[in-house]
């Protein structure tokens, strides 16, 4: 009875975190994104994969896609019409379409800041996020994509040290150079080609 | 108090009275040698026949005539009967005593001092080996229900004179005899004291188990931790003497009570003494990583997948959310169902025939298990987790009722607040824990401040030439003397 005075700390406790509970099958689990300039301002593409109830080896990809004048409005605009959260908890790869410069890349990278993104996310660039990732030749889902596995092979077989991750991109400030993609033929069974690197310099592409 | 009077008959007729209602109260009137009346009083079935015939009552048939003035009882008791222990008393109550615990009581004609003699015979079940503590390699004998046999076991093993089996009784209706063992040079006084004084302070009507005692008698009554040790081997007994401690051993019960009773005493089997150092710290480090497991297992694993899902490898949480599709149970009522089944299923085999019981675990666990995966009542990989929680419990059966009550509270915690639940589980058990302690003796000892010789005997077992010193609550702390020590 002494102890009493305890009951109500501990009530406090566990009221202040809540029953705040999310099953996994709740959630649209976002592999990889991507940023494109749009006429109404940024489209954001997210690429998920999606498990079958009866065979859960086998992953189809759904690439949703939200437009608006800014990166939460694109977002607000893509989660309309979901049914279940997004989660970028296991994002892995973040593809820059050409023409996000200036104020819009500098939204993009404090977008990819965000506390649920993990900050080792591979950063490339591409003429059209959209078609790169909407290309589905999702071969390592949990990758996020097949570029970091291409990124991984330049760096070990071409000798090629590329600084592509958020973290190393964030420390070099507003210039920095990340790898470039541009999305191959569907019809033909490759990976999708690695062409080069694209450095920004004061949130301007300066190279290609 | 009532005694006994002149009156032969009305002596009789006393006993007579007392049991009128007892279908197993026997008596024999006869004349004897001695030239005087006598009844020999018993109860069928706790007394050895052969002992009473020949023992008593053909001594007296054959004994020689008293002379004039001479007691009746003093003369059979000095020069007649041929029982190993014979004692007189006139009061009522001590002779009804004896004869409820196995005595034959006997009355002579003019002579107000009975006697009675231990002429104990009750059928008890033989020596066989405990099926709850058995071994691959050591000695195989376990305790019976007669506390005379499993006090000679012990002296078998202890063969000292050091050795104190002091005798008590207990309920108030039952009458239980207990003993309360312990090595005179080695046993603290205090603790043998406070043993004493906690079961002078029991009043209950009866003691059929240990246990009763156990209850009554122990730290923290409505703790799930144990802070008293059973184990119904005379081995295992010999050696919690040899460490200081105390042994409690009651009539009608195989297992024996031991005290003080510690944490690390949970993981260490019995058999770990009799194996390999090497291969007994193996199984010993198994059953502490065990524990941790059983009881965080599921909570971790519900935490992170309700809570952190970032902290899942990604390949883990897309088979999660894949298996987890259609299943109509929230991962919290998941994890308790599959809890609850398991411990359905433990409790079950347990009650069962072995042979039922592997049969049992086989539907149980695999076939049932299978079809409810299938029919997506659960997920798999939940079932995984418990089945795995639950196999990790098994190596450690000493501690079931902690693991079941911790991994529970994990578990709500885990779903309430995710890992921080779980830190602040944990943390609160910690408390606790450090809390208790077993007649003096702080509970988590020596795990709390861990030195080499203290922790000789308790995450691994290292070899008896390193266990040099017995624990600190020891009177005589040096357990063997070598080199210098000579």
């Amino acid at each position: 009875m002494k102890r009493l005075w305890a009951l109500p700390l501990l009530c406090l406790l566990f009221a202040s975190c809540g029953m705040n509970t999310t099953e996994p099958e709740q959630l649209y689990l976002v592999s990889a994104i991507g940023f494109d300039a749009a006429e109404e301002g940024v489209c954001v593409v997210a690429e998920v994969p999606l498990t079958r109830e009866t065979e859960a080896d086998k992953m189809d990809v759904c690439v949703f896609q939200g437009v608006g004048q800014n990166i939460p409005d694109a977002l607000d605009q893509m989660k309309k019409g979901l049914g279940k959260r997004l989660f970028f908890g296991h994002c892995a790869l973040a593809v820059l379409g050409d023409g996000m410069e200036a104020d819009r890349l500098r939204a993009a990278l404090d977008f990819l800041a965000d506390e649920e993104i993990p900050l080792s996310i591979t950063v490339v660039s591409a003429p059209n996020a959209r078609e790169l990732l909407a290309r589905g030749s999702l071969s390592a889902p949990a990758a996020g994509y097949e570029i970091p596995d291409i990124l991984r092979l330049q760096t070990r077989e071409a000798g090629l040290f590329l600084q592509c991750r958020y973290y190393e991109i964030a420390a070099r400030g507003s210039d920095f150079t990340i790898p470039r993609f541009e999305p191959n033929d569907p019809e033909r069974a490759e990976a999708d080609r690695f062409c080069g690197l694209r450095t920004f310099r004061e949130g301007r592409a300066v190279t290609e | 108090m009532e005694t006994l009077g002149t009156d032969f008959g009305d002596n009789l007729d006393r006993f007579r009275e007392i049991f009128r209602a007892d279908g197993t109260f026997r008596h024999r009137v006869f004349r004897s040698g001695m030239g005087v009346r006598c009844a020999v009083l018993y109860l069928d079935g706790m007394i050895s026949a052969t002992v009473v015939n020949e023992d008593v009552i053909r001594p007296l048939m054959q004994a020689n005539p008293i002379t004039e003035g001479q007691d009746s009882a003093a003369y059979a008791s000095e020069e007649v009967l041929w029982a190993g222990e014979v004692k007189g008393s006139n009061e009522e109550r001590t002779l009804v005593s004896a004869m409820l615990h196995g005595g034959v009581v006997l009355l002579f004609e003019g002579s107000v001092c009975a006697l009675y003699a231990d002429a104990k015979g009750f059928r008890s079940r033989g020596v066989q080996e405990p099926q709850n503590e058995s071994v691959l390699q050591g000695p195989r004998e376990g305790f019976g229900e007669v506390a005379i046999q499993n006090l000679a076991m012990l002296r078998r093993k202890l063969q000292t004179e050091d050795l104190c089996m002091e005798p008590m009784t207990v309920g108030r209706r039952s009458g239980t005899a207990i003993y309360l063992c312990y090595l005179r040079s080695l046993a603290s006084p205090r603790l043998v004291k406070e043993v004493r004084r906690r079961l002078g302070t029991i009043d209950i009507d009866g003691v059929l188990d240990t246990n009763y005692l156990n209850e009554l008698i122990r730290d923290r009554g409505r703790s799930v931790f144990k802070t008293v040790g059973t184990t119904e081997r005379p081995d295992v007994a010999a050696a919690k003497l040899l460490e200081g401690r105390v042994a409690i051993m009651a009539d009608g019960t195989p297992v024996a009570l031991t005290m003080p009773y510690l944490f690390a005493e949970n993981f260490q089997s019995d058999e770990d003494y009799y194996l390999n150092f090497w291969v007994s710290s193996i199984g010993r480090f198994l059953r502490y990583v065990c524990f941790f497991l059983t009881v965080s297992v599921p909570a971790v694993y519900l935490a992170l997948l309700t809570h952190h899902q970032s902290l899942l490898p990604t390949f883990l949480l897309l088979s999660s959310a894949g298996t987890r599709g259609g299943v109509p149970f929230s991962s919290l009522a998941e994890c308790l169902l599959l809890i609850l089944v398991l411990e359905i299923l433990k409790e079950t085999g347990a009650r069962m025939p072995q042979n039922l019981g592997h049969t049992l675990g086989i539907i149980g666990g695999l076939v049932v298990g299978e079809a409810a995966v299938e029919a997506r009542l659960i997920s798999a990989s939940m079932l995984i987790v418990v089945a795995v929680s639950g196999i990790a419990g098994l190596m450690i059966p000493r501690l079931r009722a902690a693991v079941f009550y911790v991994r529970l509270g994990l578990v709500l915690l885990a779903a309430w607040m995710g890992i921080v639940g779980c830190l602040v589980g944990i943390t609160l058990l910690l408390i606790r824990m450090m809390g208790i302690s077993s007649f003096g003796v702080p509970y988590l000892l020596p795990l709390e401040t861990p030195t080499v010789q203290g922790l000789k005997d308790t995450v691994v077992r290292l070899p008896w030439s390193m266990m040099r010193t017995r624990p600190f609550f020891t009177r005589d702390r040096v357990r063997q003397k070598r080199g210098n020590d000579r």
